[in-house]
């Protein structure tokens, strides 16, 4: 039984998208399928356990023949008009955790990741990185299900679409094919977006962009942005600096985009940035959350110079927060988001910060903790009671007496 | 809450306003006599308590420091529920937050869902007062609007310099207070309250005992 492996491959993506479309040839495309919630025929419960830990084990070798296999048998039982209730498969977390106990080796390597075992300064270790690692390699191949799923609109995950974008403006100098890109690129709509928690970029945003572009493309000179000019990067943190970026950084950006189809390219990523500054002066949603970014920066480290107006640190933040603002306008400047980018600010300039920040936000699940209602927020507190209940009992009854805590959401 | 052994009373008290007025370092200075060099954007709320003695009663007030930012008020409504009193603070040398003093209060009232609307305990707060520039939030415009919004009361503070910081805060507790006795008087009820809810009880232990029942039909 050979090994196809479900996440987008680097070196071979052909192989790859032709496993997804015998996948899709196999289940129905009105059928619901999650990796999450699958649901079953109502047989004896062991037998359903059995059927989840094979799937889940499936998953999580991403064997795409045993999937199918086990979708086949799903359908066949759903054509017979059974009774179907859903049954909940085992999270990805959890096949970790009995792998952990088990003492397999591969468990290790997920539960550690390279750049927190390393002695390097890493402010964002307070950013839960291991418990969101795997959700976003669900994610990513969640997206691709959906992607291929929906035939009438290509959803487009938002670097993709810079990527996409670019290439299409570098392919085509024709300015009439340029401003024909945007009709193209098909968005779903915003109570969608948030049920598919993907991330999505505005139409508008890119025809503004095309635009923008179309306006100074005699003008306009990679040479003439601000960040690639200031090549003196000298990084607080002491280790060996780059033009642009720390040595820190730089594994970060490696590690953030490890996932994505390539690597990290500064002139290009840098060039998207600032076209999205200048979009952002005129467009007045974002100069109104300016005002609180600018008010906000002041006192994220009030006792140091480099964030003081006119420091570094300063440009930085403000340029992040407001090219964000403008990238994720449902999301927009949340208070909290500036700890994560004073933190960046130290190690990159504000191109890197940006994109670092972008695939924090987009990639470690920490969108939803931002969004209207703070979805993520209570997600996180719920966990973080069950994994007190199990781990530290006599506190949490404590707490949960004395009405410290409360994890349940109150609705109005 | 009440404890007649130690008669204290115990009292929540919630401060709101718009981002960056001076909240925190208005319940800094309060609660721990200094002003915050320092200070950061509040996520979400923290509290803090302060024991005091007002008309001879201790005191337990718990203040509650919210958030200013819009998208932080969908979390605000479990901080407001069962508040006794509530301060809106504004900047004086800011007239937008001055302005936004209607929105404040109408959301309290709309998410804390207090039991009297009319005449619950609020105190507006004209902070930074020490900036005087000749362009601040003026007084008489201050009162007239708490004049227009049902009698309010009006006060100016300043949490740099310290002035009547203590003053605001006794203020508010001797209203939350008031309307504690208020509902002391209302407790006959309470406990009317009270017989209800075992009977709901009984008919959650019915419901339970029906429940296995239908599972056996299946």
């Amino acid at each position: 039984m050979s090994l196809h492996k479900l996440s987008p491959q680097r070196s071979n993506p052909d192989a790859c998208t032709t496993n997804l479309r015998t996948y899709k040839e196999v289940i129905p495309l009105n059928q619901s399928c999650n990796l999450s919630v699958v649901k079953f025929v109502k047989k004896s419960r062991a037998e359903n356990e059995k059927i989840a830990a094979t799937l889940t084990e499936s998953i999580y070798q991403k064997d795409i023949h045993a999937l199918i296999r086990m979708t086949d048998r799903f359908t066949e039982a759903g054509n017979n008009k059974k009774r179907v209730r859903p049954y909940k498969i085992k999270t990805l977390r959890d096949v970790y955790h009995e792998y952990a106990a088990k003492g397999c080796k591969r468990v290790k390597k997920i539960k550690s990741p390279k750049c927190i075992q390393d002695k390097t300064d890493f402010p964002l270790r307070k950013i839960p990185l291991f418990s969101t690692h795997h959700v976003s390699e669900k994610k990513l191949d969640k997206s691709q299900w959906i992607k291929m799923r929906n035939h009438r609109s290509p959803i487009i995950v938002s670097r993709n679409a810079f990527i996409t974008l670019q290439k299409r403006r570098n392919a085509s100098k024709n300015l009439t094919n340029i401003t024909s890109i945007p009709s193209k690129v098909k968005v779903c709509k915003d109570n969608q977006r948030e049920n598919l928690d993907l991330r999505v970029i505005n139409t508008n945003l890119l025809s503004k962009l095309n635009q923008h572009k179309c306006a100074d493309s005699t003008t306009f000179d990679s040479n003439k942005c601000s960040l690639v000019s200031s090549l003196n990067f000298k990084c607080i943190c002491g280790i060996g600096s780059n033009m642009h970026h720390c040595e820190a950084a730089q594994r970060w950006t490696e590690y953030a985009y490890r996932h994505h189809s390539r690597s990290f390219d500064f002139e290009k990523d840098s060039e998207i940035f600032n076209d999205m500054l200048t979009l952002a002066e005129s467009d007045s949603a974002v100069q109104e959350s300016v005002q609180q970014i600018k008010n906000d920066i002041c006192r994220t480290v009030t006792d140091e110079e480099f964030f003081c107006v006119g420091g570094r640190g300063y440009t930085t933040m403000l340029e992040v927060l407001t090219a964000f603002a403008l990238y994720d306008k449902p999301c927009g400047y949340v208070q909290g988001m500036n700890f994560i980018t004073a933190s960046l600010a130290y190690h990159c300039d504000s191109a890197t910060a940006f994109w670092l920040f972008a695939s924090l936000i987009e990639d470690y699940d920490l969108r939803k903790n931002y969004l209207q209602g703070f979805d993520g927020f209570y997600k996180c507190a719920k966990d973080i009671g069950e994994e007190s209940q199990e781990k530290i009992p006599k506190i949490f009854k404590f707490l949960v007496s004395s009405q410290k805590l409360n994890f349940r959401k109150t609705t109005a | 809450m009440e404890k007649k052994k130690n008669k204290k009373v115990f009292l929540k008290v919630v401060i709101i306003g718009d981002s960056g007025v001076g909240k925190t370092s208005l319940i800094h200075r309060y609660t721990s006599t200094r002003f915050l060099q320092d200070f950061k954007p509040t996520i979400g709320a923290e509290f803090s308590n302060k024991e005091v003695v007002i008309n001879g009663k201790t005191v337990v007030a718990q203040i509650w420091d919210t958030a200013g930012q819009e998208r932080y008020q969908s979390l605000g409504i479990s901080f407001y529920r069962g508040a006794d009193c509530c301060g809106i603070v504004f900047d004086r040398s800011d007239h937008s937050s001055f302005e936004n003093l209607d929105t404040w209060k109408n959301a309290f009232l709309k998410h804390g869902a207090p039991k009297e609307e009319g005449t619950f305990p609020f105190l507006v707060i004209g902070n930074k007062s020490d900036l005087d520039d000749g362009s601040l939030v003026k007084e008489r415009d201050a009162q007239q609007w708490c004049a227009d919004n049902g009698n309010l009361e009006y006060i100016e503070t300043s949490a740099k310099d310290n002035t009547s910081v203590e003053e605001a805060f006794t203020k508010l507790i001797e209203k939350g207070m008031e309307r504690e006795k208020v509902n002391l008087v209302e407790l006959p009820d309470r406990m009317s309250q009270k017989n209800k809810t075992v009977n709901l009880q009984r008919d959650v232990a019915k419901d339970v005992n029906r429940k296995p029942q239908k599972k056996k039909c299946c």
